[in-house]
């Protein structure tokens, strides 16, 4: 099944992320370009704490966008809340606002508190990324 | 492009490898926000080509 591409809207996304205080950080192609590779890349990937508030921070940011399963047959209902965060660990989505790809793997939100991750700045936004 | 006593030696190792190091110091020279916009702005290009080549060929490529 054909899917229509929405340009990646990285500002959008990381403005309402902010908004609501979620605790995030980048990871994948978008940290490499944040870094300076020269790599394109076309969706944002993001590592996000498990805790039980920043679940629900996560959910409300991203409501906005009406995320939806990637690829997934139009008739699995799916709505992501913070109940469905928490049970799972890898959710790729599609948004009003591009491509979004958000991991929770313990190890992976583990090495974003490693030298390796460093912070950046989007014009007044300050964010952490690691690759 | 720098002369091979300003690079470390794993850059010397790339450039004598011939591996093209200029989008690499382009990009460095850059900040964090502008690298996404240009990584966006290329993004965009890409799409607008994938259009095009859709559009001649009449069909999305198989």
């Amino acid at each position: 099944m054909k899917r229509s591409v929405v340009d990646l809207q990285v500002e959008k996304l990381l403005r309402e992320l902010h908004a609501e205080g979620v605790e995030f950080v980048i990871i994948g192609g978008m940290a490499a370009v944040a870094q300076g590779s020269a790599f394109l890349t076309a969706d944002l990937d993001l590592c996000y704490s498990r805790k039980k508030e920043n679940l629900e921070r996560l959910a409300k940011a991203l409501a906005p966008f009406n995320p939806t399963l990637r690829d997934a047959p139009n008739k699995i209902h799916f709505r992501l809340d913070a109940a469905t965060l928490r049970s799972g660990m890898n959710f790729t989505l599609t948004t009003e606002a591009g491509d979004l790809d958000i991991s929770a793997r313990s190890q992976d939100w583990e090495a974003t508190k490693k030298p390796r991750s460093s912070q950046r700045k989007w014009r007044y936004l300050v964010f952490r990324v690691r690759f | 492009m720098r002369t091979s006593d300003q690079l470390t030696p794993t850059l010397r190792n790339a450039q004598e490898e011939g591996i093209d190091l200029s989008q690499l110091y382009e990009c460095l020279s850059l900040t964090p926000t502008e690298r996404i916009l240009k990584n966006l702005q290329m993004l965009a290009l890409a799409k607008e080509c994938k259009k095009a080549g859709e559009k001649k060929r009449g069909r999305p490529p198989s």
